[in-house]
């Protein structure tokens, strides 16, 4: 009777300390996808950049390179975008953007990035190609300057949260014992 | 089947204007169905009614003025949100729309000392509608054919808003496909459309009927046209819109001289005013162009006034 209480009581503190673990690595890959998307989101800008100052593709068609090239939630949100505006969809950049925040609620997207591309999409399109390059470096710069700042934060944050979430389910552990 | 104005208006240019006018203009269209079938072009001004040229004068609708935000909506699309892969065309004063269309533009010019010229606060558009008439080349094409060299080279002669336009664009239809009547087999036709005015190209494909053989260089200037053509293309008739100067004139004389025919359009009342002009009396005298085709709108753009050989 005694072995099965102490094996009880051994599977049940290994679980507590996976499920803590977990918490925090959950907790701690949330910060660490965040960053993540900012990256994409400046290679989005870099790609996008590049589509229209030397290929001078429509901006349909540029966004959804751009997209497709980043991947992840922020290029689905691209690509989103630019199957959305266009000639064909009767739709200028700016009505495709708030219908894409609309309908890609499964996204998981930085506040930030959205408001920097929110920002963006009032002035893509409507200007030449030297001014249009000229918007996107002004969000690039934007996207780099936060990122740069909330990145060692972050991953401070994020081990934090890792050490924690074990410290945590130790704690109950001990307790229950 | 040529589609009515009323079905162009609906398909093509109205889902180009925001909510309020694409509504004002559907309203009017069904109001006046007939006036409906006469509309040649539409033009939103800002702080303006909106005005429906019709081919008798033109309509305001006072209840509807233009807003900026009607002007942008419409610049927006009709750039396809791409304005800085269009420069070019905006300097130009014009783009050309899906159907055919042509968009005429106007507002504030940036032109510094040392660079281009660029159209900015555009504030003004004119939808010229596009129009096919098919079939007013046929019974003249009989008359410019040549026993065993099949179509001649010729000169479309009229002032301008005559129809020189919509005569070539038919011709290059026929010649394309070939016409029985006179034995004439289908040709390779090479279009130089330095206008974008005969097949109407956007992206590069022509949006108007111009014949399943045709090749088009679009806003291509003639001459540099014709010598790409001729390296490139093999064509056997070379049609192309208002000949002008001196090197329109040579490169038209090379590829006559190479064996390629040339069908052309000239302005002028008939062919002595065209012999006063010194490059097309050049062509003329020297007998590279050997038939004419003269309009006028006398009954109507399109009226033949003559048809035949270059005396």
């Amino acid at each position: 009777m005694g072995g099965v209480h102490f094996w009880t009581k051994v599977l049940g503190s290994a679980f507590i300390l996976c499920a803590g673990a977990l918490g925090g690595k959950l907790m701690a890959g949330k910060l660490e996808k965040e960053l993540e998307e900012l990256s994409r989101f400046e290679l989005a800008l870099l790609n996008l950049s590049t589509e229209i100052s030397y290929s001078l593709s429509s901006l349909p068609q540029a966004l959804l390179n751009a997209g497709n090239k980043a991947g992840g939630d922020t290029g689905a949100l691209f690509s989103l975008t630019g199957s959305l505006c266009g000639l064909e969809q009767r739709r200028t950049v700016e009505e495709a953007f708030k219908l894409a925040l609309e309908q890609a609620q499964g996204l998981d997207l930085p506040q930030w990035e959205i408001e920097i591309m929110r920002a963006l999409v009032r002035n893509l399109g409507i200007w030449g190609c030297k001014e249009q390059v000229s918007f996107i470096e002004i969000a690039l710069t934007e996207s780099r300057n936060y990122r740069a700042s909330i990145k060692e934060e972050y991953l401070k944050k994020a081990r934090m949260y890792r050490s924690l979430g074990l410290l945590f389910a130790l704690g109950i552990v001990v307790v229950l014992l | 089947m040529s589609r009515t104005v009323t079905s162009v208006l609906v398909q093509d240019i109205m889902p180009l204007y925001s909510g309020r006018i694409a509504n004002a203009l559907g309203h009017w269209i069904s109001c006046h169905p007939r006036q409906a079938e006469t509309v040649q072009e539409i033009r939103l001004r800002t702080g303006l009614p909106l005005c429906i040229g019709l081919s008798d004068g033109d309509e305001l609708l006072h209840d509807l003025i233009v807003s900026r935000a009607d002007i942008q909506k419409t610049l927006s699309l009709i750039t396809d949100c791409s304005y800085y892969a269009l420069e070019d065309e905006f300097r130009g004063g014009y783009i050309t729309i899906p159907g055919g269309h042509r968009v005429g533009l106007s507002g504030q010019v940036i032109a510094p000392a040392d660079g281009e010229h660029k159209l900015r606060h555009v504030s003004a558009l004119c939808f010229r509608i596009a129009r096919e008439v098919k079939g007013v080349a046929e019974n003249t094409v009989p008359r410019l054919t040549l026993p065993d060299t099949g179509i001649a080279s010729t000169l479309v002669i009229s002032p301008p808003g005559c129809g020189k336009t919509t005569f070539l664009r038919d011709l290059c239809r026929i010649l394309g496909n070939g016409l029985d009547n006179c034995k004439l087999p289908p040709a390779q036709v090479a279009i130089v459309d330095e206008r974008s005015e005969i097949a109407a190209c956007y992206g590069g494909a022509p949006q108007l009927d111009v014949g399943p053989r045709a090749d088009v260089l679009d806003r291509c200037p003639k001459a540099k046209g014709i010598n790409m053509l001729l390296r490139s293309m093999n064509p056997e008739v070379i049609v192309t819109d208002e000949l002008g100067g001196e090197e329109d004139a040579r490169s038209v004389a090379l590829a006559l001289s190479g064996g390629v025919k040339v069908i052309a359009s000239c302005h002028g009342k008939d062919l002595d005013d065209i012999r006063s002009k010194p490059y097309s009396e050049w062509l003329v005298s020297r007998g590279y162009f050997t038939k004419a085709v003269v309009l006028s709108k006398r009954n109507g753009p399109g009226t033949v006034e003559y048809v035949g050989d270059i005396r």
